[in-house]
């Protein structure tokens, strides 16, 4: 993966990140919010509620005052305290003064409980209640809760009861609302809120008895258990409840137990607040959110993708430049004008590469120095061991025919031989020098490296047999009988491991072992000489293939030099391994195949 | 006749054959002969019963009638107009035409007397009290209607029917929804008729309600009256009232009495008085409700007491519960001359006249 992918990936994935933990802490924010705002709501219209019943039972306590004072209230008390009163004139009378005042519920009952007229229930005359004379002092009480019964059934009721009092008589006056759907309905309420009211009382839970504005409730029983709480604990319970797997059709319910005057629960007012507003909003801000992190990420990677690529530009500059220099092209240079630590380092690779090229130049010039210098010792050296004895020969000449014209002409015989011989040394040396300096372009062509090793070897069998000098020279093929052709010059190749063996031979003057070997290895044949001899220090080897470094007396330096040569125009690598005393091995590994490129230019070049 | 013709013998016979199939009615001369399957003796009574009057019919089928008033326009449910018959053989009405309204509610009639739209009205029993208080001029019959539950015949518990029976407290319905008008009453006939009404105990069985109590509830029954009648209504609430006493439940609904419910388990009516004679009276109830050998039977009854036994077990057999026994009453306007209230209900118009102008 590329640096510049790397870092549109690494932005990238910051963005998302960031943009993630954003839009969640401003959900998870707002949703607090919103829940907040939405449980303040709530218990503001449980407030609201607890002033309205308070209000309202106000209300009911001054309209049953103001009927109890009535004109005709009075009367029919007066005419009922009467000795052997007959009360049935009065029996629709609650009827109709509860039509008058808008009262759902409206009793007069006399002093022993006896229902004389009754609005809710006008066929109950006649009954007795014994509930009236629980209560010595009507006057000063407020509104209550009360279940009444009635012919349908029994309703739950915000009552007040006032006491008429005529000529020690008395006669009492209930009356007050239905807490009913139409209560609920009367109850000011913001959208999505909605009020219920329970009125059953019984152990177990009464779908039934359950209702709201718009009179029963559906799925009743699965406030079952909330009314259950309610009825058990007598306090106030919040509750959240699930209609359907909708999760917007989800509602909060604030359930408030009603008491009678003895703290008996008679009803249970549910306040539900829907959270089908607030999912929407949540959802709203949830799309919202997610559209705004849509493109904040693809505006963020943009926006990476442009920052990557300004970052990246010099860097890839700076890599491209790097590689030219890796070829060997000191003059590649990074143009920016960045001025960040990325422009200081393109100015340092810029400083470098032209340091570089400044070193490689001074190295070029001082190993060119240095190569004449020691071409021009080796010469000097070379060329000085024959040009004295020519000189002293010369001298002889000289001086034999001055003072022994008589053996002149044996002196020039043998001084003849003498120039000669060292004529023909002289001869051979620049010979050499010559060969080196006409080093020439590898002829490639597909060749076996085992028949190069036994033709190359074929010449010193004779010498190995009869005796380096001081001993005999054991000679061990380890060739590689499936060794595949390879592309070489077999010229060059002949030339460079003659010149092995021949170093190998000067390392054991008193004989050994030459071994040599082949070996097929990955895409590259091994061709590795060993000898037995005195081998090398690690510093010898170091230097070993500098041109005209010798470890040998009469050496020119340009042998193992040559070696090198034709290995590295074949592509190859060589290398040596020796300890004092422990023998060399020379290795050369030469790849199958050429590149083309190389194969034209050596062919061609 | 209404048509000119003469009252002929032949006409009382056509017209009381079709009045009782039951009897052979024949023609002798001027004479008319009525053969019974068995003694009648209370056969004048029944004669003078408003189902045997004397009418002919007309060549369009129309009724033809003998007395003051012949019909001039009928509308069934909605209206009646009579004219009076200017050839009567017993004079001239003193009105020219009656006309009389059906369907109207009291409070309607109360209003139209008020307006002087109408000159007689009925009066509900329980405003009786309030109008004669308030000045009304009112008429008013002895007690000839007969508030009763008439149980389904599907519905045969022996104990609702006896829940219902000792339950249900006739004295406060008649002191306080009838206004002490008419007489609380658990037997068919009322007392001015039999003279033994009040051998059937109209009070309530305190003690027996608390028994049928502690046996448990009952499923709950239906219980239907009429309505456009409202003390048919209180009536019926009361009822439903006392029955919860005795662990009987009972949801009343009113109901149109053309267009009755067939599934209700009660019905509240008002059964009219036939005939102030009492064997004529039962024996005729008896054939209302289907009992036809039994009223033969009842017809034939002379002493006092077998007429008790006749109703006792009439009582038993025919599922029905007496509440209370309510006269008619009705508001006269002040220039209504000669208003005959007869004891036994019913109008008699022929002497009726009107004050040109209001006193």
């Amino acid at each position: 993966m590329s640096f510049r992918a790397k870092l549109l990936l690494m932005f990238s994935v910051s963005v998302v990140i960031v943009v993630a933990l954003v839009s969640a802490m401003v959900s998870v924010t707002l949703r607090r919010s919103f829940e907040r705002l939405d449980e303040e709501r709530t218990s503001a219209l449980v407030t609201q509620f607890r002033n309205e019943f308070a209000r309202r039972g106000q209300d009911v306590s001054r309209r049953v005052e103001a009927i109890a004072e009535r004109e005709s209230t009075l009367r029919m008390a007066a005419d009922l305290a009467r000795a052997n009163a007959d009360a049935s004139p009065y029996v629709n009378e609650a009827g109709a003064v509860a039509a008058a005042h808008q009262f759902d519920l409206l009793e007069f009952v006399a002093s022993d409980g006896t229902i004389i007229s009754s609005a809710q229930w006008p066929a109950r005359f006649g009954y007795r209640e014994e509930f009236f004379g629980q209560t010595s002092d009507w006057s000063a009480q407020p509104a209550f809760l009360k279940r009444e019964e009635l012919a349908d059934g029994t309703a739950l009721g915000l009552v007040a009861v006032r006491p008429v009092r005529i000529a020690g008589s008395m006669l009492y006056v209930a009356g007050g609302e239905r807490l009913d759907k139409s209560f609920l309905a009367s109850l000011v309420l913001p959208q999505g809120l909605r009020a219920m009211l329970y009125r059953g009382t019984g152990p177990r839970f009464t779908p039934s008895a359950l209702t709201d504005a718009a009179g029963a409730v559906p799925q009743a029983e699965k406030l079952g258990p909330l009314i259950a709480d309610v009825q058990r604990d007598r306090q106030e319970v919040s509750q959240m409840i699930s209609w359907s797997n909708d999760a917007a059709g989800d509602e909060m319910l604030h359930a408030i137990p009603l008491t009678g005057r003895d703290g008996e629960v008679l009803g249970i007012f549910l306040l539900g607040s829907s959270r089908r507003e607030l999912v929407a909003v949540e959802n709203h801000i949830g799309w919202v959110a997610l559209l705004v992190a849509c493109a904040g990420i693809l505006l963020g990677v943009l926006l990476s993708g442009w920052v990557a690529t300004r970052v990246t530009r010099p860097v890839d500059e700076l890599a491209d430049a790097a590689r030219q220099v890796a070829k060997g092209n000191l003059d590649a240079r990074v143009y920016t004008t960045a001025t960040d630590e990325l422009g200081d380092l393109a100015s340092a690779f810029n400083l470098m590469t032209r340091d570089l090229s400044d070193q490689r130049d001074r190295l070029v010039q001082a190993e060119r120095v240095a190569a004449w210098r020691e071409l021009a010792r080796r010469l000097a050296h070379e060329l000085k061991n024959p040009l004295f004895p020519l000189q002293i020969t010369v001298e002889n000449l000289v001086r034999a025919r001055d003072q022994a014209p008589g053996q002149f002409d044996e002196v020039f015989q043998e001084s003849t031989r003498t120039l000669l011989a060292e004529l023909a040394n002289l001869k051979a040396i620049v010979g050499r020098f010559s060969d080196f300096a006409k080093m020439p372009a590898p002829q490639v062509q597909r060749v076996d490296v085992n028949d190069i090793v036994r033709d190359a070897l074929k010449v010193f069998e004779a010498r190995f047999a009869g005796g380096n000098g001081g001993g005999t020279i054991r000679l061990l093929y380890e060739l590689d009988p499936t060794l595949p052709a390879i592309n070489a010059d077999p010229e060059l190749l002949h030339r460079a491991l003659q010149n092995l063996v021949l170093n190998a031979m000067d390392a054991m003057p008193i004989g050994g072992t030459l071994t040599v070997r082949t070996r097929h290895q990955e895409n590259t044949v091994l061709l590795e000489v060993s000898d037995s001899g005195t081998g090398l220090t690690k510093e010898e080897c170091d230097r070993l293939f500098t041109p005209y470094y010798t470890t040998k007396q009469h050496g020119t330096g340009l042998g193992l030099a040559i070696v090198q040569s034709v290995v590295s125009d074949h592509q190859g690598k060589i290398s040596v391994e020796s300890e004092p005393g422990g023998g060399t091995t020379f290795r050369i590994e030469l790849p199958l195949r050429m590149p083309a490129s190389v194969l034209d230019r050596r062919t061609h070049g | 006749m209404h048509d000119g013709s003469r009252l002929s013998p032949r006409v009382v016979v056509m017209s009381l054959s079709a009045a009782n199939g039951a009897w052979r009615v024949h023609l002798a001369g001027d004479d008319v002969t009525v053969e019974t399957d068995s003694p009648s003796p209370k056969l004048l009574a029944e004669l003078a019963r408003p189902r045997y009057s004397i009418v002919g019919h007309g060549p369009d089928g129309a009724l033809v009638g003998t007395g003051p008033f012949r019909v001039s326009e009928f509308q069934p449910g909605k209206k009646l107009v009579v004219k009076a018959f200017e050839d009567c053989w017993a004079g001239r009405a003193y009105v020219d035409a009656i006309e009389i309204t059906f369907g109207r509610a009291y409070r309607e009639q109360a209003i139209d007397l008020q307006l002087d739209r109408a000159d007689v009205v009925e009066i509900a029993v329980d405003q009786a009290r309030r109008a004669a208080q308030e000045g009304e001029r009112t008429v008013m019959s002895s007690p000839v209607e007969l508030l009763a539950i008439v149980f389904a015949p599907k519905l045969q518990d022996p104990r609702v029917r006896e829940g219902i029976g000792v339950a249900v407290d006739r004295l406060s319905i008649y002191n306080v929804l009838l206004q002490k008008q008419g007489e609380p009453s658990a037997s068919l006939l009322p007392q001015w008729v039999s003279g033994y009404a009040f051998l059937y105990p109209a009070s309530r069985n305190e003690e027996r309600v608390q028994q049928l109590r502690a046996g448990g509830s009952a499923q709950p029954l239906t219980l239907a009256y009429d309505w456009s009648d409202p003390v048919a209504k209180a009536v019926a609430e009361r009822v439903s009232v006392n029955a919860r006493d005795a662990g009987l439940t009972i949801q009343v609904f009113g109901e149109n009495l053309g267009a009755r419910q067939p599934n209700a388990d009660m019905r509240l009516l008002r059964v009219t008085l036939p005939s102030p004679e009492p064997a004529t009276a039962l024996a005729a109830i008896a054939a209302d409700f289907g009992q036809k050998e039994r009223a033969q039977q009842i017809a034939a009854t002379v002493s006092p007491e077998a007429l008790y036994a006749a109703e006792r077990s009439l009582l038993k057999d025919l599922g029905i519960v007496p509440l209370a026994y309510v006269p008619e009453i009705r508001a006269l306007s002040p220039r209504v001359r000669n208003w005959a209230a007869a004891r036994q209900g019913g109008w008699s118009l022929d002497d009726v006249s009107l004050a040109l102008e209001k006193p």
